[in-house]
């Protein structure tokens, strides 16, 4: 016979021997293994999912934060940008104002300066017309015209007003009756009998004391001047040429102020 | 020349006998069981595989996707058999190109006890997965009539199982020598490799066709099911 049944029969329990040990030894940890690598590699897998979603997430928040914070910036630029307009605007304003006011002042000064000067030119031109007026007043005085002023000046005393004639009066007596006199030019003895007399008349007291001291001032042109206790009594051109002065100022401002107007334009335009 | 392993006595102690087919079945499951344990001894789960773990993965993992291939279930319960079974065929009839190696499959009471495993474990896993009665029926299908003819099948299958294993494994043993009588150079050599393609191809179908006859156990009971539903509906 070819097979026996005893070799047949231990080779069917050799088998199944082999099948325990194989599966003992060999499908066993082989499957486990791989399931366990396969079990890693699915759990590896989730891992980097929720990495991913974690990183998603995170790079989300990050361009949350970049977006929230480039608004942040160009409000602060905007802001920036308000301020530093208002600052310009306040800045210029300030500039104009100091501008402005230097300007005034500049103004003021020149306007001032250019009234002194209309001043001083006044006066000068006022000076230089009275003093051709002294001059050649002084020129012509003679003995006649002397004669004249001192009548003059005897009449004028006489013509007093009630008031300046008391008030003379109470002048003289606080003086104990000194009377100062100058004149432009010298005073004959005889004329001052006159002016006391005369004095006395106006007065109203013929029995009155009085002490005349004459003395000669060039300053006074053409004229005579009575003092007494702060009181004073005087004829002189003197005063006729101050109002010929003041007349001739008034009349060189009239045509001294156009031109000033003129040079305000021009400035204004420059 | 000794055809049949079985003849060859290595110990015999009265009834107790030790033919060559039994120690080199020994040797081969030696083999198998200490290699396995060298390589599953220290698995790694993740990073670089050692080369033999990767083989011994290789080599269970596609067992199990032709076993799932060919029952459209879950190749778990049988790795063990189907997979031990193609091993151990493969295994030795590679060993046949060792000089001085027996192979175990070439005796016909290796093969016999094989195909009988193969007879015994196809009830075995239908009446697991179904039950006794659920699995004693379908030989009554589609008649009861045809009982006989069902367990003929059966039987002669199991045969052809055995025959067609051992006259291959036998074949291969016997063309060598006879070759190597006729041309003792170069030619055997051509032969023997042919021998290696032929045990792997053996290996294969032996492995296929019980994988085959368990499924089928199991298979013919669900398209009975799916029957009685068919007609439930029409009804």
């Amino acid at each position: 016979m070819i097979a026996n049944w005893y070799t047949i029969v231990f080779q069917a329990i050799n088998f199944m021997i082999l099948v325990f040990l194989l599966r003992r030894f060999l499908y066993g940890p082989i499957i486990e293994a791989m399931d366990e690598r396969e079990r890693k590699i699915v759990q590896r897998e989730e891992t980097a999912a929720s990495r991913e979603t974690e990183a998603e997430e995170a790079r989300r928040t990050f361009r949350q934060r970049t977006a929230e914070m480039e608004a942040r910036a160009e409000e602060f630029t905007q802001e920036a940008r308000a301020d530093a307009a208002e600052k310009k605007r306040a800045l210029l304003e300030d500039a104009r104002r100091e501008v402005e006011t230097s300007r005034r002042r500049w103004q003021e000064a020149l306007e001032e300066e250019k009234a002194d000067f209309l001043r001083q030119l006044r006066v000068g031109i006022g000076r230089g017309a009275t003093s051709v007026a002294r001059r050649s007043l002084a020129d012509l005085a003679d003995a006649e015209l002397e004669v004249q002023i001192r009548r003059h000046f005897l009449s004028r005393l006489h013509d007093l007003p009630g008031e300046e004639r008391l008030s003379l009066a109470a002048a003289m007596d606080e003086d104990e009756g000194r009377v100062q006199l100058r004149a432009a030019f010298e005073v004959p003895d005889r004329w001052i009998g006159q002016l006391e007399e005369t004095l006395r008349a106006t007065l109203g007291e013929p029995d009155r004391s009085m002490e005349v001291h004459r003395r000669v001032d060039p300053g006074l042109v053409c004229g005579i001047e009575l003092e007494t206790g702060g009181h004073r009594v005087a004829w002189a051109i003197d005063s006729y040429i101050g109002e010929i002065e003041e007349e001739l100022i008034r009349e060189v401002e009239g045509w001294v102020e156009p031109d000033s107007d003129e040079e305000e334009n021009d400035h204004d335009a420059k | 020349m000794t055809i049949n392993p079985d003849e060859i006595i290595l110990l015999q102690r009265g009834w107790f006998v030790i033919n060559a087919t039994i120690l080199f079945t020994w040797l081969v499951m030696l083999l198998l069981t200490l290699g396995s344990w060298l390589v599953t001894r220290n698995l790694m789960s993740e990073g670089t595989l050692s080369r033999w773990q990767n083989l011994l993965e290789v080599l269970v993992d596609g067992i199990r996707e032709q076993i799932r291939e060919v029952s459209r279930q879950d190749p778990g319960p049988y790795l063990p058999f189907v997979g031990t079974l193609f091993i151990f065929i493969a295994f030795s009839n590679i060993m046949g190109i060792v000089p001085g190696f027996i192979t175990p499959t070439s005796s016909l009471s290796t093969t016999a006890a094989l195909a009988i495993c193969v007879f015994i474990a196809v009830p075995v896993f239908g009446i697991a997965r179904q039950g006794l009665l659920t699995y004693l029926r379908q030989y009554l299908e589609p008649s009861f009539f045809m009982l006989p003819f069902n367990v003929i099948g059966e039987l002669s299958r199991t045969m052809a199982l055995a025959v067609r294993l051992y006259g291959n494994m036998m074949s291969g043993a016997v063309i060598v020598a006879i070759l190597l009588t006729i041309a003792p150079l170069v030619f055997p050599v051509v032969m023997q490799a042919l021998g290696l393609l032929t045990g792997l191809i053996q290996a294969y179908i032996f492995a296929i066709l019980a994988m085959v006859y368990i499924a089928s156990a199991s298979q013919a009971q669900r398209q009975l099911e799916a029957r009685r539903r068919e007609s439930k509906w029409k009804a």
